[in-house]
């Protein structure tokens, strides 16, 4: 250890704004560097110790290397200092190592993710990285699109949302058991449930609204015979998302299902304003 | 030697001599007054950088710097016009070496396409464009955040794998057809535009026996590859749409290539269906009206053939108007693509026009994040961008403006979106092999050198390639969805170890959900691509 430098603080600002720049190769030396210079377990060593893990989970072209060696800090970090804020969040990041694919060759290990998004949620009930941890050991099923697999995703998620339907990450939960409803599952009541669920809560894909819409919209006309719902969300489609283009033929499927039938919005958040009125079934112009 | 001949010899080096030195103070003179422009130490001096070579651009962008510098006397704004074909090296160049413009026309630059390469030089916007723009006020726009000023919601410019916006837009495009009115008038009998397809033909028909009375070269269309191309695209999205209920199985509303292709694969889809013959017959029939050879034609090439009236129509962008409207001798008319009426030939196959609803905003600058004026640059594109100017520059370029509420000049309203239309449609391309193949077929086909079947023969045959053609388009499509993945990998783990310690990016709740939801969708499609091609191809991706 040696001494610390005066300047300590603006080497650290330029290291995170190295990271914030996608530039890891460069902050990683700087973290390093400043690490050294405090006594293990200070409040600063351990910010450094997780920055230079952060960056060495990111850098590109990923390693073995440095993808174990992110995974040795995170985990000492977890370990050693499990009261600390970044605890969690440190455990949390050595699952996903553990889970996703790194690099060329990078053995996946979904058992011992799946344990540690366990240990996540039970450690540090009612924290972000607890309900994180559900979403991610509940996709660590889903994602292999293997129905029994799928299945079990499906409860881990619905058995959570039932115990905590407040959870700050609820709606993204929904908004995944709405896709994995779907497909693969195919159970389109369930499907149309979550989604409406997740637009409720405000946690559809942010400008791509419209899709989800969309998919709802002609789930609930064509496999469900919800002539409510299609309405519902051909209408949203029209009024919210102008821009999906869309509108025309929620237009032609509203008057299909003898519903009133808004005007085109587009341009209503933009100049030229544009109205049109509802097709007269010419659906060639 | 004589005196005659020294004479002369002494009189040319002395005329070279004093035009070497006339250059040289010439240049000399030029260099100071640049550097005392650049450099004045007593003006905040900024560039902007842009390709835009048409006509009146320079002059229109020109105007609103001045109007700028008259409000802001300490700011001075130069232009940097670059060829196209050079762009994205001086872009790149400038950047790397740290020199760059304060604002860059975003485009052609490695550096602008790559997300790796737009985070490290180019300022994101969110944190700007949540704010009111102050050059709005006094406008219904005043006190709206600037985001939302812009007919698009800035979607355009969102950048999904590092989740910010980057650039800010100045124009909006689409396609129509232009008309000699004069002409129509001389040799149709009227100058109205075609209502449909068929009118469309006719009309092709009367100028081509005009052409042959009179002996001239005259065309209907001037043709090119580039201009063709937005013709092919749109009546193809006519017929195409018609498979949106078999391919759209997502039902997300799109067809993609590996859609199409399962499609093709399960039967939904064939080559020999009426509907795909009747498209590519249309363009057949189309293209007959062109110029011979028109494929091996350049854009300038054709536009030229139509101001010299050798073509009395051509298909092109908003982008376009201006210069055309400035070349030519004659009255300018425009026209959206008439669609084949329901009566008429192939008007049982068409489902109906293209909808432009989704037409994004274009021509955007983006901020250069090392810039010394970063401030002033940051105004100035407020300035730029607000309600007032984003009209006048526009109407000054003949272009679509994109700011709520602006106008565009009166000749160029038929060039605004039309949201009336069908979003769904399929090329018979999935991946670079088959595309390569496919323009390549078409031209041989349009020029009537293989038939339908021998097109469909040949396309087909790329597809189904293993090597070059499905496989690999697969494949690249699986990776390019993996790195989509993992920089959202990266951006969660920039924001989450920013949360824990420097707490510099602010908006935690906000983007950590933006961020995760994206993550979530995105992975789940991912691996969705994987398990339907999977199951639709019996096939096993390789990843590496």
């Amino acid at each position: 250890m040696g001494a610390v430098p005066g300047d300590y603080r603006e080497q650290l600002k330029k290291g995170w704004e190295h990271v914030q720049l996608y530039e890891f190769e460069r902050a990683i030396p700087i973290f390093k560097k400043l690490q050294r210079e405090f006594p293990e377990g200070s409040e600063e060593w351990i910010q450094m110790t997780f920055a230079t893990a952060v960056c060495y989970e990111h850098q590109t072209p990923p390693s073995k290397e440095t993808v174990q060696e992110s995974r040795r800090l995170f985990w000492l970090l977890a370990e050693k200092y499990p009261r600390h804020a970044c605890a969690a969040r440190a455990l949390l990041n050595v699952a996903r190592i553990d889970e996703l694919r790194n690099y060329y060759l990078d053995r996946i290990d979904l058992e011992s993710a799946r344990k540690l998004y366990q240990k996540v949620t039970a450690t540090y009930p009612g924290t972000l990285e607890a309900s994180e941890a559900v979403l991610r050991l509940a996709q660590s099923y889903t994602n292999t699109f293997n129905k029994p697999d799928v299945e079990t995703g499906v409860k881990i998620l619905e058995d959570w949302l039932r115990d905590h339907p407040k959870d700050p990450l609820a709606g993204i939960m929904s908004l995944l058991l709405g896709d994995v409803y779907f497909y693969p599952l195919a159970e389109y009541d369930k499907c149309v449930k979550a989604y409406m669920r997740a637009d409720e809560l405000k946690s559809l894909e942010p400008g791509k609204e419209g899709y989800t819409y969309w998919r709802i919209a002609r789930v609930a006309q064509d496999k469900l015979k919800n002539k409510d719902i299609a309405v519902k969300y051909y209408t949203k489609i029209i009024m919210d998302t102008p821009t999906f283009a869309k509108g025309y033929q929620s237009q032609l499927a509203l008057k299909e299902l003898g519903a009133p039938v808004p005007e085109l919005q587009w341009g209503s958040i933009g100049g030229r304003k544009r109205t049109t009125t509802a097709p007269a079934g010419e659906v060639r112009k | 030697m004589s005196w005659k001949k020294i004479n002369k010899e002494a009189l040319g080096n002395g005329i070279a001599g004093c035009l070497l030195v006339v250059a040289f103070f010439g240049s000399l003179t030029q260099i100071r007054r640049t550097a005392q422009e650049v450099f004045d130490p007593t003006k905040k001096t900024i560039s902007i950088a842009h390709w835009q070579l048409e006509l009146g651009y320079r002059d229109a962008l020109d105007k609103v710097c001045r109007e700028y510098e008259k409000l802001h006397p300490d700011v001075k704004i130069r232009q940097v016009a670059v060829s196209e074909k050079f762009y994205g090296q001086v872009v790149n160049t400038h950047l790397v070496s740290g020199t760059a413009p304060d604002l860059i026309e975003m485009g052609f630059s490695t550096m602008v396409q790559m997300d790796q390469y737009l985070a490290r030089y180019f300022e994101p916007m969110s944190g700007h464009i949540q704010y009111p723009n102050p050059y709005n006020n006094g406008t219904e726009l005043e006190g709206v955040r600037w985001q939302d000023t812009f007919i698009d919601g800035m979607q355009s410019w969102y950048r999904e794998a590092l989740q910010e916006y980057y650039g800010i837009p100045s124009s909006a495009f689409t396609v129509r057809v232009f008309y000699n009115k004069d002409m129509f008038q001389k040799i149709v009998g009227h100058d109205r535009p075609p209502k449909t397809f068929g009118e469309f033909m006719n009309i092709c028909e009367k100028i081509e026996t005009s052409a042959k009375q009179e002996k001239t070269t005259l065309v209907p269309i001037a043709g090119s590859l580039y201009n063709s191309r937005i013709f092919f695209e749109r009546y193809l999205n006519a017929f195409g749409s018609r498979y949106e209920p078999a391919l759209d199985f997502g039902y997300d509303g799109g067809i993609t290539g590996y859609r199409m292709y399962l499609g093709l694969r399960q039967g939904k889809l064939k080559w020999d269906d009426p509907t795909n013959k009747a498209a590519f017959e249309l363009l057949h029939e189309l293209s007959q009206h062109f110029q011979p050879g028109f494929m091996a034609v350049g854009r300038e090439q054709a536009a030229f053939l139509f101001v010299q009236e050798q073509a009395a129509m051509i298909t092109s962008g908003s982008w376009d108007a201006e210069s055309l409207f400035r070349q030519a001798r004659f009255k300018v008319g425009i026209f959206d693509f008439p669609m084949p009426a329901k009566d008429e030939k192939y008007g049982q196959y068409v489902r109906g026009r293209q909808s432009e609803a989704g037409t994004g905003t274009g021509g955007g600058f983006g901020l250069y994040r090392l810039s010394k004026q970063k401030e002033v640059a940051l105004d100035f594109l407020k300035f730029f961008s607000s309600k007032r100017i984003n009209q006048q520059f526009n109407q000054d370029i003949t272009w679509i403006p994109v700011v709520v509420g602006t106008q565009p000049k009166e000749n160029l309203k038929v060039f605004a979106p039309d949201p009336v239309g069908y979003a769904s449609s399929f090329t018979w391309v999935w991946g670079s092999h088959s595309d390569e193949v496919y323009m390549g077929g078409l031209t041989q086909y349009l020029q009537n050198e293989i038939s339908f079947d021998q097109f469909g023969k040949t396309i087909l045959d790329a597809l189904n390639d293993k090597t070059y053609g499905w496989y690999k388009a697969a494949t690249l499509d699986y990776e390019s969805m993996r790195n989509t993945v993992t920089m959202q990998e990266q951006l969660l783990g920039i924001v989450l170890s920013d949360h824990l310690f420097p707490k510099a990016i602010g908006n935690f709740d906000q983007k950590y959900r933006e961020v995760l939801i994206r993550q979530t969708k995105m992975a789940q499609a991912q691996e969705e691509y994987r398990d339907r091609l999977q199951k639709g191809l019996s096939t096993t991706l390789e990843v590496k």
